[in-house]
């Protein structure tokens, strides 16, 4: 079959807008053809994109309860406890003991125990607190994310390689308006164990500032890192990306792997 | 800040409870996801009642036949979407009266989304910077081409039914969906990060 004609039911066929007789033509061919199958693949893929682009919402309140209603799984409230019927007590089994004479020990135990217990619930206390502001930072770091992916003055930079021993994608989000930048990395070479990839601005007047560290690469997932901009991000013009010892330096005096000039 | 996702393996983990019979992983994934989802089939069914029955009608497929989602092949929010969107324009479909609106739908950002439940960060900056990308290449296309796109994506009508709306040829429809498409395939993967599937 033709190239054309095959890409003409294939795209049909991805959007499932095809009549009758074609869609059977199409079937076959997805059946019985590798490359109607690859190409398939490959309109799919646009097909789950185009899902992507449409503004998520929210479904009216209460849907999570009418899910579970749908799916049969009840959730019961808790029962209050029926009150205990007052007994008259009972004689007691043995004969009452003549007071003992207090242990003058017995005091300093018990301060210790309070002492323990006091430090114990101290220590929980601030990590639990700690886990809260950790947990209040993401949710702020996640709102910061998304103002600086959200404003109109958000400008984009896609790194190119300046050395072909490293490969992957860096793109840098830069927002003026706000002072903030972060970086989405994905499929960096994997760096050995001592080594770091290191984030440096540009400024316009040629400065070069540190703008922090981005790991070792090798994730095939996107990281998203926040970048410390230290200044104004309009006096920007370009980020450069080199390979420095763990942990960072200060100067670097390596050549850039990765360049990007940020333009408006 | 280093922000590393680990979110694939944490949505095979929540698959496999799935798979397992744990609801709780179900009620997860869908607060992860029922956002996308229902914007879609808002977009396609226009209605809230209808686009909230039809998200769901999906998870619950999934809480039966968890085995329909295979996670070697993709996401799950790709997948979920997919589904979603068969689901929409099937029962579209299937309505007597399916009055089409010829009219562009401007989408407004909402960011009412933006509150603690939802994905993972890391898979939000995904989906939002996907849909940045996607809308830029949508924006790049030719009017006509993009509409007609539109019309069968979201609207469900196939190439006659578009012919007769639109009055164009059979032919231009058929030449304008596929140049769209391919040149929409080409954008996305000179542009995104990483295809969604």
């Amino acid at each position: 079959m033709e190239l054309d004609k095959m890409q003409e039911l294939i795209v049909g066929y991805s959007l499932d807008i095809l009549d009758e007789g074609e869609l059977a033509d199409a079937q076959k061919l997805v059946d019985s053809d590798p490359e109607a199958q690859a190409m398939l693949l490959e309109f799919q893929k646009v097909m789950g994109q185009l899902a992507l682009s449409v503004t998520p919402m929210s479904p009216p309140s209460g849907s999570l309860e009418r899910l579970r209603q749908k799916a049969g799984i009840a959730v019961v409230p808790a029962l209050a406890p029926e009150p205990l019927p007052l007994r008259k007590p009972e004689p007691l089994p043995f004969p009452v003991q003549k007071a003992r004479k207090p242990n003058p020990y017995r005091n300093w135990l018990a301060y210790a125990a309070a002492l323990v217990l006091f430090m114990t619930s101290a220590i929980f206390g601030g990590l639990w607190l700690d886990t809260r502001n950790n947990l209040d930072q993401t949710a702020r770091s996640k709102q910061d994310i998304l103002a600086v992916l959200a404003s109109s003055d958000m400008k984009v930079t896609s790194l190119k390689p300046a050395n072909s021993n490293v490969g992957g994608t860096l793109r840098l989000y830069t927002d003026p308006a706000q002072d903030r930048a972060y970086v989405v990395s994905q499929n960096l070479t994997a760096l050995p164990g001592d080594k770091e990839y290191e984030a440096w601005f540009v400024t316009n007047d040629n400065q070069v500032l540190k703008a922090g560290l981005l790991g070792q690469g090798g994730s095939r997932d996107p990281t998203v890192q926040a970048l410390d901009t230290r200044g104004t991000v309009e006096n920007f013009k370009a980020m450069v990306i080199t390979i420095e010892k763990k942990g960072g330096v200060e100067k670097s005096e390596q050549q850039p792997v990765l360049v990007g000039e940020i333009t408006s | 800040m280093c922000v590393k996702p680990d979110n694939r393996d944490e949505e095979r983990l929540l698959i496999s409870r799935v798979q397992s019979g744990d609801f709780a992983a179900l009620e997860m994934l869908y607060e992860s996801y029922n956002r996308q989802a229902f914007g879609l089939a808002l977009r396609i069914l226009n209605s809230p009642e209808a686009a909230e029955d039809a998200v769901q009608d999906v998870f619950l497929r999934f809480w039966k036949t968890p085995s329909h989602f295979d996670p070697q092949k993709g996401r799950f929010i790709t997948w979920l979407l997919g589904v979603v969107h068969n689901q929409c324009i099937d029962q579209l479909r299937r309505k007597s009266n399916n009055s089409v609106s010829l009219d562009r739908e401007e989408n407004q950002e909402h960011f009412s989304y933006l509150a603690d439940d939802g994905p993972p960060v890391e898979e939000e900056v995904w989906l939002i910077i996907q849909r940045g990308i996607v809308r830029q290449a949508l924006d790049k296309l030719p009017t006509e081409q993009r509409r007609l796109i539109e019309l069968a994506y979201f609207k469900g009508l196939t190439r006659q039914e578009i012919a007769t709306t639109t009055g164009q040829p059979l032919s231009t429809v058929k030449h304008r969906i596929q140049q769209g498409l391919l040149k929409l395939k080409d954008m996305m993967q000179a542009m995104e990060v990483e295809p969604g599937v």
